[in-house]
């Protein structure tokens, strides 16, 4: 999902304005859908990937949106990469469409010396998602697909304590590519750069952190006012501070980055012979019989992986899960009425082909409202009027001081 | 900052309907869709059955259990005490309608009650679920009130456009006076027998708190600890009668 923020932001937007791109901040170099930012959308998703991934603290959520500190960001990417929905961008993560015959290599900016072949520039590995990966590796087809290493991601400032910022989402990508069918020689390698002319082996990375990038050297420099640029610059139409969400319900969040990774695992395994890889990260969700199709958890889920049907002759309701949509952020479980969900987190697990059935559950039309309603055992009244009925009868035994039952109220 | 409170007299109403009426106009609702409904039951049997009745409102319970269920904060309560969904906010999921021990909570995706189907005939724009040919100039989705957009919850707002524009420090907002008959919410408003009462509970000289002392208002279902705003005078007190401290009978 990590791609070039301007070409997004003068891209017409696909699905209107509030899915393009904008930039958090005027000086930095990050931009946030807002509408997939599960934050933002605040709806019982406690989600905190992006701050809790970025390794220089440079991002907050402050009134429920997300802000950032240009000063200390480093516009490494991690964030992007770690954040489930793809709601995140980072300038100068472009892919290469082209594959030259010596295969692709990718490269860190800060990574000195010569790499084999024309290398392809990243502000940081790390800042490669899954998806980003996986596209590498299924546009390098069969040529041979590198990384250049000089052992120096180790000492960057963007390594947290997992070491090489790179590495989690790079042994994910090795082990769905393998799961997928794809051999051993093909897998992403690391290099060594080779020598610079004059035989220098290349520095330490963390040597020349000051100047890390050019424009978080100026943002540096005008640290004092940068908080009053921030003010004039939002008036641009182009880059201006993310707008506030008018309207995060019942839309759900598109272009999935779930979806993408299903795609092109898909492809990848295809392109080897298989019709799908066997086991993929994926999360699992199980309902129990106490479901009663309330439909809670289908409309607080973001993604849509959630879906609660009718059968064509309304006999049953059936809860589907795509488990490729979910991004575990367990707001079905949490809001569940009769508790009957239960998320497990991420694990490897068998390869869904297609979205589960987690529950079927008989219904009926209400005898008085004609309502469509998960009938129990020897109920003919929907849940809502059942409540009028008991509302009723507390009516009557509270104001006319009568203990009698009275006959069955007559509907509104 | 008043709380608002509505009042009403159980022998003075004659369950006429005219208050879902004119909620239902108020409110740009269909016919079965209007926010507040009146309740009928027989009492007695065949040959002498008596019809007894009350009208159901939003309660604007102090302590509302749909606003702390609410996974996006979208029902909450203003300062005057009253409870409203923020329509931008609300995402449709209905945990509210299940918590709601009243069921005066509304979503209108079920089928219509009479064909042909009246918002098919007067399609909304955008986001909007209809276009009614008559409409009130009043389209607040941050208070819920206008014409309910697709995929949200809606609920009774007391006449929110009418009542926060009430003259500040108002005891009660009385149909009889001239000066506030115009933000009067419709219900009370329209009430024939002049049933219903609505004034500022936290003001002990307004009408309302003095009706609920003196004829001992009782609220329905006070063992959920809801503590609805809107009481009951059902005459010679009622069993189990809930007037709360605070309100206590100041003639005693």
């Amino acid at each position: 999902m990590n791609q070039d923020l301007r070409s997004l932001a003068t891209d017409a937007p696909p699905h209107g304005e509030r899915q393009a791109f904008r930039r958090l901040h005027a000086l930095g170099r990050i931009g946030l859908r807002s509408v997939a930012c599960l934050a933002a959308r605040g709806a019982r998703a406690d989600c905190r990937c992006c701050i809790e991934a970025c390794p220089r603290a440079s991002l907050a959520l402050h009134d429920g949106g997300l802000e950032l500190d240009p000063v200390a960001c480093s516009s490494c990417g991690i964030c992007a990469a770690s954040c489930p929905t793809g709601a995140l961008a980072v300038e100068g993560f472009t892919l290469p469409a082209v594959v030259p015959p010596q295969g692709i290599t990718v490269a860190c900016e800060r990574v000195h010396g010569a790499a084999p072949g024309a290398a392809h520039r990243v502000p940081c590995l790390g800042g490669l998602a899954l998806t980003d990966w996986l596209r590498l590796a299924l546009t390098a087809g069969d040529a041979p697909l590198r990384i250049v290493d000089d052992g120096s991601c180790t000492h960057c400032a963007n390594a947290t304590g997992a070491g090489e910022p790179a590495i989690p989402l790079l042994d994910a990508a090795r082990r769905a590519l393998t799961e997928a069918g794809v051999p051993a020689e093909s897998l992403p390698q690391r290099v060594k750069p080779a020598p610079l002319p004059n035989g220098n082996e290349g520095r330490n990375a963390s040597a020349d952190e000051v100047v890390a990038s050019r424009r978080g050297f100026f943002a540096g420099l005008s640290r004092s006012v940068a908080s009053a640029l921030t003010q004039t610059t939002t008036g641009d139409a182009q880059f201006a501070a993310p707008a506030r969400i008018q309207r995060p319900r019942r839309d759900t969040i598109p272009g999935q980055r779930g979806e993408e990774t299903r795609l092109l695992l898909l492809q990848i395994a295809q392109r080897h012979g298989r019709p799908h890889p066997v086991r993929a990260t994926l999360p699992a969700l199980a309902a129990n019989s106490a479901c009663r199709a309330h439909g809670a958890c289908t409309g607080v889920c973001p993604t849509g992986a959630l879906q609660l049907e009718s059968d064509a002759d309304n006999a049953s309701a059936h809860l589907r899960f795509d488990a490729w949509l979910c991004v575990a952020c367990g707001a079905c479980s949490g809001i569940c009425p009769s508790r009957a969900l239960t998320l497990e987190p991420r694990a490897w697990r068998p390869f869904a082909v297609a979205p589960v059935e987690l529950a079927v559950i008989g219904q009926c039309e209400c005898r008085r409202c004609g309502a469509l309603f998960a009938a129990g055992e020897d109920e003919s009244l929907c849940e809502r009027c059942r409540k009028t009925e008991a509302l009723a009868r507390a009516g009557f035994a509270l104001f006319h001081r009568h203990r009698e039952t009275p006959a069955a109220p007559e509907g509104p | 900052m008043a709380k608002w409170g509505m009042v009403i007299d159980l022998e003075k109403c004659t369950g006429c309907q005219a208050c879902s009426t004119a909620c239902q106009m108020e409110n740009n609702r269909l016919p079965g869709e209007n926010y507040q409904d009146v309740l009928y039951y027989t009492e007695g049997k065949q040959p002498t059955p008596t019809l007894k009745w009350f009208p159901r409102p939003c309660m604007h319970c102090e302590e509302p259990s749909c606003m702390h269920v609410c996974p996006t904060k979208a029902t909450y309560k203003t300062e005057d005490g009253v409870v409203l969904i923020d329509w931008d906010k609300c995402i449709g999921c209905k945990y509210c309608m299940i918590a709601c021990p009243y069921g005066v909570r509304f979503y209108t995706d079920e089928k219509a009650l009479i064909e042909p189907n009246i918002k098919q005939v007067f399609k909304g724009d955008g986001d909007l679920s209809w276009n009614p040919p008559y409409k009130g100039p009043q389209q607040d989705p941050k208070h819920g009130v206008g014409i309910q957009p697709n995929g949200v919850v809606s609920k009774c707002n007391f006449c929110y456009h009418k009542i926060s524009k009430a003259p500040k420090g108002v005891a009660d907002l009385d149909e009889s006076n001239p000066e506030l008959v115009e933000y009067v919410p419709a219900c009370v408003r329209t009430c024939a027998p002049k049933a219903r009462y609505f004034g500022d509970l936290d003001n002990p000289n307004s009408q309302v708190s003095r009706l609920i002392s003196d004829k001992q208002g009782t609220r329905l279902l006070d063992h959920t600890g809801n503590k609805p705003q809107v009481y009951y005078l059902t005459g010679g007190g009622a069993a189990g009668s809930a007037v709360p401290g605070t309100r206590s009978n100041k003639k005693a």
